[in-house]
């Protein structure tokens, strides 16, 4: 029950960030950009967050900053997802050496902390906001891939995938038709996380200097210009940080109560 | 035992050939060439083809992968492009200062990790549940270099506590936070679902006082997810140690890393990916063996 | 011998309280095998529990006696309660495969109740131990093994040889074959029998299945939504049924032949 309560309040964030993003041109009292202050004036009832360091509003630019942390997760996360599903699917629907070349390359992603291997493309490539995407992207989609796999092999085991094949079914009839749609649940559960995860890695992108690039704001550029007024306009560090968590949040109780509702623990009485 | 301990040295191979690759590939495909950024662009061609033959960069990309992995066979990872000094050498002068943050933080993580899930899956629902519930949540969702500089901004600036770089304090509150919050989560869940086994109602039934109930019947078999969790987290907190070091200056391999992928500094790069990797191999292997050790289903298994 | 007097046990669910067992009264006499039959969900393993306190969260003993050597069970300090459960009382358990500590050896917990009721030396306890591997029929050389290199049957006799390790005086035993194979089932039943004069045991024994009752049971007592319907010598409660429940039950089995 109480479990339920907060998926419902991570939804109700959910979608009050999502109207501010999409409404952010209308809401937004100033221009992300337009110099409406002198620099760094502290939270007042012109500025609600204050101003940076140039004086630009800070409000404004979170509202602005959520269009782009958010698409960025959501892209981010889909293209997880499309890989890891598809990578999943073929490992655990064919098995054998297809299942053992892909599970390795699983590990191999796996061994690398993901965020130097992020950073390293990332410096690789020009940095801006739809390399961002892409990258998060490619690195993240192992998890749901072994996720999408033991799901597979357990299907895979069921009479009605015998069935399927029994009436002649073709291999990518019975993977989308029959099997993909009964491993949902736990990609959904996996796609909240996962955006949740994308969000954190965009922030910590772009905070590096290698994510989203200035003027364009998001959450994690808008940290990076805090650091040097830590001390002056710590409303600059403090603001962003906050939204970026209550985000997080919102999808990790999301994603926990989907969980939940997927495989209600048994809490009959004994016999 | 010993057999499953060699078969697992011996899937390490290919895994460290695939990730030499992988990473070899990812630096040298780059658009640009390394010399652009440390080379005077006026210089002499004759001279600027020296230095590419010098630093290897005139032979096929292939070629370069199999001399590159010759060297790092004899822990040769070449010169740093910046420094000139070998890789080798820069990387062993910081990575102490990572192994104390990181193994501090390690050690720290399990000294509260343990107790705290025993104690809320034991009390579950209690004040104490529902404070470390709400801690552990948050801590999930905090990046952790906001978290440190928030860390900063109250220690540091405001409070004049600590020193805001060059003290270990913050960086290690800063990382073992970030750990804690999932590991605890999972030691909770863990112990909640061990509670519910039925050898835990059997122990009861036998006059057990309950201190042996929870730690030796119950703790036993918690630690296991743990261990796999606590293996497959590695990866994390390197990845943390990047970040966390670059923030409060911390003079280890994160930090030299970040600097060397900002610069391009291809051969500090490999020697710190390779580093890394053999080092989150190394410690799944310990969680493999320390889950073995708990577990003898798969300690005779493997006989 | 074992005086149970108007128990209850409530489950506090979302739905509701769950009335599991309700006003129960019956008592175990020494020497007998009892049986309490029951369908599932007719509150006959909470009852099982009940008798020694191990009803789990969110059910909860509401009221009741629990009468053991003059002395209610219900109303025992926690120390005192222990001293009972293993060493006056013990319990057989549904599930072979997870009643035993997967990463203890059989040896530990075998000799887990001796080290703590009997305050011997571990040695001492282990010969003891060995001994009551022998008492089901398991080459004491096992000692040291581990849960899982053990078949079902197995593990259900090294279960028994836990309960009996104390020499307790009451073996409370729930459908301790549910989860076996037939043939395995009745050298377990037989195993049983054998103990019980052994061991100079009075039983409990738990179960839905009115033909082990009948090889079994001295005398019977009939389960229904947490109340008892109906009580007796085994061969009377079968030949002739009071109770419409009872009745039915007879005539299902009957049918089946």
């Amino acid at each position: 029950m109480r479990r339920n309560k907060a998926a419902i309040f991570g939804l109700a964030i959910m979608a009050i960030f999502l109207g501010l993003a999409i409404f952010a041109p209308v809401i937004a009292p100033y221009s992300p950009d337009e110099i409406s202050s002198a620099g760094a004036s502290p939270p007042s009832w012109q500025h609600l967050f204050g101003t940076d360091d140039l004086g630009r509003d800070v409000l404004s630019r979170s509202l602005y900053g959520a269009r782009i942390s958010l698409s960025v997760g959501a892209v981010a996360v889909v293209i997880a997802l499309l890989l890891g599903t598809l990578a999943g699917a073929v490992a655990g629907y064919y098995g054998g050496w297809v299942d053992g070349s892909i599970m390795r390359a699983v590990d191999v992603m796996f061994a690398f902390p993901s965020i130097f291997l992020i950073l390293a493309i990332q410096a690789m490539l020009t940095p801006n906001i739809y390399n961002v995407m892409f990258v998060i992207g490619l690195t993240s989609w192992m998890g749901v891939a072994r996720l999408v796999r033991g799901e597979f092999l357990r299907i895979r085991q069921l009479q009605y995938v015998e069935a399927a094949r029994a009436i002649g079914c073709g291999d990518l009839r019975i993977i989308f038709r029959h099997m993909l749609p009964n491993a949902q649940g736990p990609i959904i559960v996996a796609a909240t996380l996962g955006m949740a995860g994308a969000i954190l890695t965009e922030s910590a992108l772009s905070f590096l200097g290698m994510g989203v690039q200035p003027p364009m704001s998001s959450w994690g550029n808008m940290l990076m210009d805090s650091q040097a007024y830590m001390r002056d306009a710590p409303w600059m560090s403090i603001i962003p940080g906050l939204l970026i968590m209550v985000t997080v949040l919102s999808l990790y109780f999301i994603g926990e109560g989907v969980r939940e509702t997927l495989s209600p623990k048994e809490r009959h009485a004994g016999s | 035992m010993r057999k499953f301990v060699l078969n697992r040295l011996l899937q390490i191979i290919p895994l460290l050939l695939g990730i030499s690759l992988l990473s070899f590939l990812v630096t040298r495909l780059a658009p640009g060439d390394p010399t652009a950024l440390f080379i005077d662009p006026n210089i002499d061609p004759l001279e600027l083809a020296r230095v590419r033959a010098n630093w290897g960069l005139d032979q096929p990309i292939f070629i370069q992968y199999l001399v590159w992995l010759k060297n790092a066979l004899l822990l040769d990872f070449g010169r740093s492009y910046t420094t000139g000094l070998p890789v080798i050498t820069e990387i062993g002068e910081r990575l102490p200062m990572t192994l104390l943050l990181m193994i501090s933080s390690f050690i720290l993580t399990l000294l509260i990790t343990i107790p705290v899930g025993v104690i809320s899956a034991v009390k579950k629902n209690s004040w104490f549940d529902n404070l470390f519930t709400f801690i552990s949540f948050a801590g999930m969702a905090i990046p952790t270099f906001w978290l440190g500089l928030m860390l900063m901004l109250v220690f540091s600036v405001k409070l004049h506590w600590l020193p805001a770089v060059g003290n270990l304090a913050l960086p290690l509150i800063t990382m073992t936070i970030g750990s804690l919050a999932g590991l605890t989560r999972y030691q909770r869940g863990a112990m909640l679902e061990v509670l519910n086994q039925e050898y835990i109602r059997v122990a009861r039934a036998k006059g057990l006082p309950e201190r042996v109930v929870i730690f030796k019947h119950a703790l036993r078999n918690a630690l296991l997810p743990t261990i796999t969790i606590l293996g497959l987290s590695l990866p994390d907190l390197f990845g943390g140690a990047f970040v966390i070091e670059t923030i409060f200056a911390w003079p280890g391999m994160g930090r030299l890393g970040v600097q060397a992928i900002f610069q391009r500094n291809y051969p500090t790069i490999m020697g710190i990916v390779m580093l890394s990797a053999i080092l989150i191999i190394v410690g799944n292997l310990l969680a493999d063996i320390a889950y073995a050790i708990v577990d003898p289903r798969i300690r005779y298994e493997k006989k | 011998m074992l005086e149970v007097r108007n128990l209850s046990v409530n489950y506090y669910v979302d739905e509701g309280t769950v009335n599991a067992v309700a006003g129960v009264t019956f008592n175990l006499k020494e020497g007998e095998i009892l049986g309490i039959l029951g369908e599932s969900g007719s509150g006959k393993s909470t009852l099982g529990f009940a008798l020694l306190r191990l009803v789990d969260r969110p059910g909860e003993i509401v009221s009741g006696e629990i009468i053991l050597n003059g002395l209610d069970i219900l109303l025992m300090p926690e120390r005192e309660l222990r001293r009972v459960r293993g060493a006056q009382i013990a319990m057989v358990f549904q599930d072979p495969f997870t009643a035993l500590n997967p990463v203890l050896t059989i040896g530990e917990q075998i000799m887990e109740p001796i080290v703590l009721h009997q305050g011997v030396k571990r040695g001492e306890a282990r010969a003891k131990a060995a001994e009551a591997l022998r008492a089901v029929k398991i080459d004491p050389a096992r000692i040291d093994d581990y849960p899982h290199q053990f078949s079902g049957g197995m593990r259900q006799r090294v279960v028994i040889a836990m309960a009996l390790a104390c020499r307790p005086k009451i073996l409370i035993a729930d459908e301790p074959t549910t989860a076996l194979d037939v043939t395995i089932q009745a050298e377990i039943l037989a195993l049983l029998r054998e103990i019980k004069n052994q061991f100079n045991l009075s039983i409990i024994y738990i179960t839905h299945n009115f033909g082990i009752i009948r090889q079994l049971c001295d005398r019977v007592v009939v389960m229904h939504r947490g109340a008892i319907v109906e009580e007796g010598k085994t061969h009377l409660v079968f030949d002739q049924p009071k109770e419409p429940y009872t009745k039915k039950l007879v005539d299902c089995l009957r049918e089946l032949g």
